[in-house]
């Protein structure tokens, strides 16, 4: 399906597209990541096979909006259970990581939280280098088609012999 | 004879004149005289090449230590970083996806009820013609065709941000 949609496409309306999304900012998306990440895995690859595999928005809309699902019950259990850890954490890294919400400067308050993320949802910090890593998942969708264009192929050339002779450009010599 | 001149110009009292005379001694070379002129010429001697080999050894050894050390750290917490943004990016792209297909959406309202009056326009093609010969594969559309019902100034602050200065 390609770009300009006529009436007779299915593009999803404005109530399929509308969900709950995520309420963060710059910093507390930093803050939460790492563990959102790890707590989302089947979903996030799911979905980034989905767009690597199809490479259509509408397609992957579904898978879209589970990991969006995911990432919002998780960050309502960071806020029942771990509430004042992750709100230092979340502080550290506003006011000491600098430009880039670096999380070298913040390991005293980083400790808390990751103690009370494994004490209550069994969740455990990725360590350096999870996300790089090669991981496998095992997907239940079809495999995906041929998206390279096809070609028709030239019919085969005329004999050179039953060609007609070269002619003059023009008529006249001039 | 100088500094009776200035004192008395400058209007000091003569009996204080008189008592600073008295206490005034003359500067005197010290006794035996000075001491011979040092004119000895003084090259400052370079170091040798020992010296400048071990001190180059030393810093390189250092600079050595210092890599051994803290190299490691450093890469696993860049590393970090990069998971961070490895593992925020699904997240990000899922609204970013959202926004583009609703604007999609609005794009297809807004020429269905702009091009109404048209005999013989089909929306989404140039009268029947379809814009892109595959049907299989999402094409999206280019900045000029997202944008076409809005002002102009979205289209270039979306493109041209440096226009934006002038």
């Amino acid at each position: 399906m390609s770009g300009s949609y006529t009436n007779e496409d299915y593009v999803p309306s404005f109530e399929e597209l509308k969900v709950p999304e995520l309420p963060i900012s710059s910093s507390t998306l930093r803050t939460a990541s790492l563990y959102m990440g790890k707590y989302c895995d089947e979903q996030c690859k799911e979905f980034m096979l989905c767009n690597e595999e199809l490479k259509d928005p509408i397609r992957c809309l579904n898978e879209g909006k589970e990991v969006t699902r995911c990432g919002y019950e998780f960050l309502k259990k960071v806020r029942l259970n771990c509430r004042e850890e992750f709100n230092n954490y979340h502080s550290c890294l506003d006011l000491h990581g600098g430009k880039s919400m670096h999380f070298r400067n913040c390991r005293d308050s980083q400790q808390p939280l990751d103690d009370c993320l494994f004490r209550t949802m069994n969740l455990e910090r990725p360590e350096s280098g999870y996300f790089v890593q090669r991981r496998f998942h095992s997907s239940t969708r079809p495999p995906p088609p041929d998206l390279r264009r096809k070609y028709e192929r030239l019919p085969p050339m005329a004999d050179l012999a039953e060609m007609p002779k070269e002619q003059k450009p023009y008529p006249c010599d001039c | 004879m100088v500094f009776y001149h200035i004192a008395v110009r400058s209007g000091l009292p003569c009996d204080l004149i008189g008592n600073m005379a008295a206490s005034i001694k003359q500067e005197m070379p010290p006794k035996g005289g000075y001491g011979p002129i040092d004119w000895k010429q003084r090259i400052p001697r370079a170091l040798s090449g020992t010296r400048i080999l071990l001190g180059a050894t030393a810093f390189w050894g250092l600079c050595v230590a210092k890599k051994l050390y803290f190299n490691e750290i450093y890469l696993s917490e860049n590393r970090e970083m990069s998971d961070s943004r490895t593992a925020m990016w699904p997240f990000l792209l899922a609204e970013e996806q959202r926004l583009e297909i609703r604007r999609w959406r609005e794009n297809r309202d807004y020429e269905n009820e702009l091009m109404k009056d048209v005999d013989g326009w089909v929306t989404g093609t140039f009268f029947g013609e379809k814009v892109y010969v595959d049907d299989e594969r999402c094409y999206s559309p280019s900045g000029i065709e997202f944008y076409a019902h809005n002002k102009a100034s979205t289209y270039n602050h979306h493109f041209y941000k440096r226009l934006q200065r002038f």
